[in-house]
């Protein structure tokens, strides 16, 4: 299943660039209402006070969002904005570094999802945990990353739990590898980013963490997601069969989301003209991004872009 | 057979200034659904008017202040106003845009469009308040600059009242002279503030208290609100336009090396952080100044250690900074405030100069005009004369000494100095902030442009190097030709229902056509309103062919097809422009002359229009 690079000649072009008819077929199928049902509304920001709550709520009800995606510490405020409606809570556990023990962060689960229950009084399923794993565990030790996911979805008590495993931190290897713990663990979903990492999501990432945990469990794609065309090109490496493309097994989070409906129509328009005029591919690619990382990620970007078909645009950074 | 029930009277005030009379006349409903209103509706009355080959300041030359069906409705960001005549810089259809509270107030007077003809033996202003128009003797007003006028009109008439007026350039025809509102909102582009005065039509005041009929109030408070909200969330129109205004621009564009620098010889401006929104901020803002009712709140004013002004805004900064190789902003902002005070158009005015700057760099410049320079320079021109700028700008309002060739715009100046391949213009009319050397969709957009060399009827910078509503690959042709389509019909919908240009960073075709036909009362799809659209570039598009312009017009300056930038970050990129403008002739339905064919013209309902071809 892996697609690790031995040398050189092995080096592949990661996902940036996509076959213009599926694109064309995957964009038309959607609308700014269906995009809407797959987005988490997002904000996790320190400084984040009730009125953007309120609006966040008003936005998801309104639209029809999947979630309404915060700090735990707004269990005592937005379910009753959400209450009577179709939107789910969703609380990051352990965020954004996720270097709490495994023990404490089953307890701020369990505490969270009580508080939920309290405030929301409509029973269970309206809830949703993003949970960050601890990465520095995962380098050293996988199994330590199994029994941290089960351990939480024990702690939700069956709601719904996704798993960040911030991939911007991890070697191609370590993305496959974490992906297929993910995919034996109990939880329903793999988060690529807490959006608060070096990078946020990669088409590339994306469809390597689909092709591991296949269609058994939901992918949600997290950090700089902010208009409909590159929200299609996650749907495109993420949830291209149209069995994937339910709000439980494919996710976006944004802080943007009214962005993202409001391109979505313009994307509606000259569709064929906008997949065409294309973009510059590094732009969307995990290998391009070099800045903050460790020297062994940086190293193995390295390798892709030297090979890579369109080095030009990377030899002048001309993005 | 669709009935408009709102968005309009149906009024058009025609006055005719040569025998001075006043007449009330109703505007055809088929008209109005066509063509929308404002810039549609404008274009579509100078087609019908306007006798091929008029001159543009003679007196049957006709301009219109115009109005839309969103004008008054109390939507975000839908103040403007348009004004449409033939341009005098270009022999295009000429048609600008303004904020302010003038469009407002002219709706609020009884009536969607006023239309002037003919000319004034002497210097007048026409006065329309609460469905009542009087022409008035403006002989005490000749001569004065646009806050002069402005506060003199205040004071015999409505203190609250729209006012538009010209100032010394408009009196002197100078071919790039501006139309101003509010004092320092400006219709700029094209000359038509010579139009007015060669009318001898100094103002233009509108006030009343009639509300603009809507359809249905639910229905479009409704959609009103979606606009409020994605308005008030959009990135560039909640914050980045709001903090810093169109200067916000200057780093962006600079980045990219998209921002021309010393006339187009370079895409990156060196002193970029001196002229910068940032740098503009922290030295002379005192406070924004919204157009009526806009969220966005881009507009600011300004204060020098001796002057204050309103702006200047991004592209101003950039024609009199950059492309004049000037990095002293104070001298920016006062021949922005030299512009605004005579009424010239601030982009044409620093293009000319910096043309004039390269004319006289390589030694171009007849003997005269360096006499004339150095009367007021006491030396040569050259780039990066901050005091020069300051200077012509003001010369350039009275129309003397060099001043008077500068305000002939720079492609009648290069062409006198036998050198037209040094003014960067398209169709006469002299290029925007944004080269298209680094922005490949840009120069489609340009090109074709029906009034010339401007960004404003097709911005697709937004998505090209703002990436809203998404980012494209600024460096490739391809998809451009449609896209430049699709940006062109949506802005002139923009353009004529009447709203901000800015507002397209936030909605989109969609939610557009729910607000003006929920006005209008009219079931409205965002292709239908992109049909409206296409209708309307096409009627400006045969307006320009019956005035002899063909696809040799439709074309870039040399240096911009033929000199790829030697230097940051768009260096060494060539534009295949040939191939692209075929393609969007193609596109549009025209042929490869840029005609537009029999079916196209059937199918937009322009066949008796296009009965000329």
């Amino acid at each position: 299943m892996q697609k690790v690079m031995t040398d050189n000649s092995s080096v592949r072009t990661p996902l940036v660039e996509f076959d213009r008819e599926k694109m064309r077929t995957l964009v038309k199928s959607f609308t700014p209402e269906r995009i809407a049902s797959f987005l988490d509304v997002t904000d996790l920001k320190a400084d984040t006070q009730s009125p953007k709550m309120n609006k966040m709520a008003d936005w998801a009800r309104t639209f029809g969002c999947a979630s309404v995606c915060v700090n735990p510490v707004e269990v005592d405020i937005l379910p009753a904005l959400l209450k009577g409606s179709s939107v789910k809570e969703c609380y990051v556990i352990d965020f954004p570094l996720g270097k709490m023990d495994i023990e404490m962060k089953a307890l701020l689960s369990a505490h969270t999802v009580r508080k939920s229950y309290e405030n929301r009084g409509e029973g269970k399923g309206n809830i949703e945990l993003d949970m960050v794993i601890n990465v520095g565990r995962f380098k050293k030790d996988p199994k330590y990353t199994l029994e941290e996911i089960n351990a939480i979805c024990d702690a939700a008590g069956g709601e719904h739990v996704k798993v960040i495993i911030r991939s911007s931190e991890l070697t191609e290897k370590e993305l496959y590898k974490v992906s297929e713990i993910v995919a034996s663990s109990n939880a329903h979903f793999i988060k690529n980013s807490t959006g608060m990492d070096a990078y946020g999501a990669t088409p590339e990432h994306i469809h390597i963490m689909r092709e591991v945990v296949g269609n058994s469990k939901g992918v949600k794609a997290a950090g700089g997601i902010s208009d409909a065309m590159f929200s299609m090109r996650l749907f495109y490496a993420g949830a291209f069969e149209e069995s994937l493309q339910t709000p439980g097994f494919f996710r976006l989070g944004t802080s943007q989301p009214l962005n993202i409906m409001s391109s979505m129509s313009w994307l509606a328009h000259n569709t064929d003209d906008w997949i065409d005029a294309g973009v510059i591919p590094c732009t969307l690619c995990p290998y391009n991004q070099t800045g903050k990382l460790r020297v062994e990620i940086r190293e193995e970007s390295n390798d892709f872009c030297r090979n890579c078909k369109h080095k030009e645009f990377r030899k002048h950074k001309e993005f | 057979m669709k009935t408009v029930k709102g968005g309009y009277f149906g009024r058009l005030l025609r006055v005719n200034l040569s025998n001075q009379t006043i007449k009330d006349e109703t505007i055809p409903e088929k008209i109005l659904i066509d063509f929308i209103g404002g810039r549609g509706l404008g274009s579509k009355i100078l087609f019908d008017e306007l006798p091929a080959g008029t001159e543009p300041l003679a007196p049957s030359n006709i301009l219109m202040f115009l109005t839309g069906p969103l004008t008054g409705i109390n939507a975000p960001a839908t103040s403007r106003f348009s004004i449409v005549s033939k341009s005098p810089l270009t022999g295009t259809v000429g048609g600008c845009s303004a904020g302010g509270h003038f469009g407002v107030d002219l709706k609020s007077s009884g009536y969607d469009v006023l239309l002037v003809e003919g000319k004034s033996e002497n210097p007048c202003y026409i006065l329309i308040e609460n469905n009542k128009a009087e022409i008035r003797d403006a002989s005490a007003l000749w001569g004065k600059s646009t806050p002069e006028t402005t506060e003199i009109l205040k004071s015999v008439s409505d203190p609250k009242a729209g006012i538009a007026c010209i100032g010394t350039a408009g009196e002197k025809q100078v071919l790039m002279a501006s139309i101003m509102n509010e004092t320092n909102h400006a219709a700029g582009r094209g000359g038509l503030g010579a139009v007015m005065g060669s009318k001898k039509l100094k103002a233009v005041v509108v006030s009343g208290n009639n509300k603009t009929p809507v359809a249905d109030q639910a229905i479009v408070d409704e959609a009103a609100k979606k606009w409020r909200i994605f308005i008030g969330e959009a990135p560039l129109t909640k914050d980045i336009l709001k903090e810093y205004g169109t200067p916000a621009l200057v780093k962006v564009i600079n980045h990219y090396g998209t921002f021309p620098a010393r006339n187009f010889n370079e895409g990156v401006f060196n002193d970029a952080e001196s002229i910068s929104g940032e740098t503009f901020k922290e030295l002379y803002f005192v406070a924004r100044k919204p157009c009526a009712g806009c969220p966005i709140a881009c507009a600011r004013i300004t204060q020098t250690p001796e002057r204050e002004g309103k702006g200047p805004e991004f592209e101003t900064i950039w024609s009199f900074g950059a492309l004049c190789g000037v990095n002293d902003l104070e001298s920016v902002i006062h021949a922005n405030y030299n512009c605004n005070e005579s009424g010239i158009d601030t982009i044409s005015a620093g293009n000319a100069i910096a043309c004039a700057m390269e004319l006289s760099e390589k030694g171009f410049l007849s003997e005269e005009a360096k006499s004339q320079i150095r009367g007021l320079l006491s030396h040569d021109l050259k780039f990066g004369d901050a005091e020069a700028i300051v200077k012509f700008s003001k010369e350039m309002g009275i129309a003397e000494g060099f001043g008077a060739t500068l305000g002939l715009g720079a492609a009648r100046m290069a062409e006198k100095f036998g050198h037209p391949e040094i003014a960067m213009h398209v169709k006469g009319l002299e290029l925007p902030a944004y080269d298209p050397r680094g922005l490949h969709g840009m120069s489609i957009t340009l090109a074709t442009n029906n009034r010339g060399g401007c960004h404003l009827r097709s911005y697709l910078v937004s998505t090209e190097a703002l990436s809203t509503p998404f980012g494209i690959n600024r460096f490739s042709s391809n998809g451009k030709a449609g896209l430049a389509m699709l940006y062109q019909d949506l802005t002139a919908t923009i353009d004529s229902m009447v709203a901000c240009l800015f507002t397209s960073f936030a909605l989109n075709p969609d939610l557009y056509a729910k607000l003006v036909g929920s006005v209008m009362g009219i079931e409205m799809s965002g292709q239908e309103l992109l049909k409206a659209g296409e209708r309307i570039w096409t009627i400006e598009k045969l307006f320009n062919l019956r005035e002899g312009k063909s696809r040799a017009d439709d074309t870039l300056p040399v240096r911009l097809l033929e000199e790829p930038f030697k230097s940051g970050l768009s260096k060494g990129y060539k534009i295949e422009f040939q191939s692209l403008l075929n393609e969007y002739y193609n596109v549009r339905g025209w042929n490869h002359e840029g005609i537009p064919a029999k079916e196209k013209l059937a199918e937009l309902e322009l066949i008796a229009e296009g009965g000329f071809l």
